[in-house]
């Protein structure tokens, strides 16, 4: 695995965080992570920044308010990344529930960001496949290929078998050539 | 790599396409700073996760339906129904000698057939 030091949980944990966590402990946990956390989130999200933070400081409370019971069964970052893609599926629930009922108009679209530079027509086809992938898909595929886990610990923070995660990688890959077939191709349109 | 992923030349085209276009804008230190101080400010906000938070509402339900068990008044207490049996039959049952004199005076329990029969043995001359 490239970033995510996972197999370095219990060292990587702030000194006696786990004890009594400390504040300034735990800010400096979440400074380790933001920026993974923050792709990650954004990635899940299909490209919305200001979700992505939202979701990202959510998960970081969330964690600071259930570090007492971590049980150092599962290394720290498989904890933390596991609330974090929790926190990703509340948001998208809400968001889904609010475009029902008309509540978020403006959220109807998936929301990419208009960054200057970069295709945005390309994001936007690339965050509406993503939307078409079930949820597992589209989890497995981003943690796996895009995050560079493996399926072992993609599977650790999804809480499901190794088995699955390949299958629905297996099936979020096939989708995904068939819908940006032009991309696989290396020819971008 | 991992090594786990067994791609295709054209589907890792396709994933690093994807990478790179789905990947959000680093944030500007200003922003990172005030994503910082808000976490700060909500950690701080946050009640502190202890025991009481989940024993204070065990305890206050209990105590209201302690509270409502006795305030409620207690239901009146049902009059039972009398099925035992009257004392001139506990006598009957006790003493069968009694109870068949009594059916013995006035016959009317038998039949007619058998009426006739008890008036002839009535009549009949058992003490001549």
């Amino acid at each position: 695995m490239v970033e995510i030091a996972i197999a370095d949980a219990k060292a990587d944990a702030p000194a006696g965080m786990r004890e009594r966590t400390s504040d300034g402990d735990f800010v400096a946990f979440c400074e380790k992570r933001r920026e993974r956390a923050l792709r990650l989130a954004f990635r899940l999200l299909g490209g919305d920044q200001a979700s992505a933070e939202d979701v990202v400081q959510s998960a970081f409370l969330r964690a600071h308010r259930a570090l007492a019971r971590f049980r150092g069964d599962a290394s720290l970052d498989t904890w933390f990344y596991r609330i974090l893609v929790n926190e990703v599926q509340r948001q998208r629930r809400w968001s889904a529930l609010r475009r029902l009922f008309g509540a978020d108009p403006e959220s109807a679209p998936p929301a990419v960001d208009p960054r200057p530079t970069g295709d945005p027509g390309l994001r936007r086809r690339i965050a509406t496949a993503l939307e078409h992938l079930s949820a597992g898909q589209r989890q497995a595929f981003v943690l796996v290929h895009l995050e560079e886990l493996t399926v072992n610990e993609a599977a650790e923070v999804l809480g499901k078998a190794a088995g699955t995660v390949k299958s629905h990688l297996h099936r979020a890959l096939t989708a995904l050539r068939a819908e940006l077939a032009d991309l696989a191709e290396g020819d971008p349109p | 790599m991992n090594d786990d992923r067994d791609l295709t030349r054209a589907d890792r085209a396709l994933v690093d396409v994807i990478r790179s276009e789905l990947a959000p804008e680093p944030l500007s230190p200003a922003r990172a700073a005030q994503l910082r101080r808000e976490l700060a400010e909500r950690i701080e906000r946050a009640p502190r996760p202890n025991r009481f938070r989940v024993a204070v509402p065990a305890l206050a339900v209990g105590a209201l339906a302690t509270a409502l068990w006795l305030a409620l008044p207690a239901p009146a207490p049902t009059v039972a129904t009398d099925t035992s049996d009257s004392a001139a039959e506990l006598e009957a049952y006790v003493d069968p000698d009694a109870f068949a004199s009594e059916l013995g005076e006035n016959a009317d329990y038998l039949p007619a057939d058998y009426q006739v029969l008890a008036l002839a043995l009535d009549d009949a001359p058992a003490d001549r």
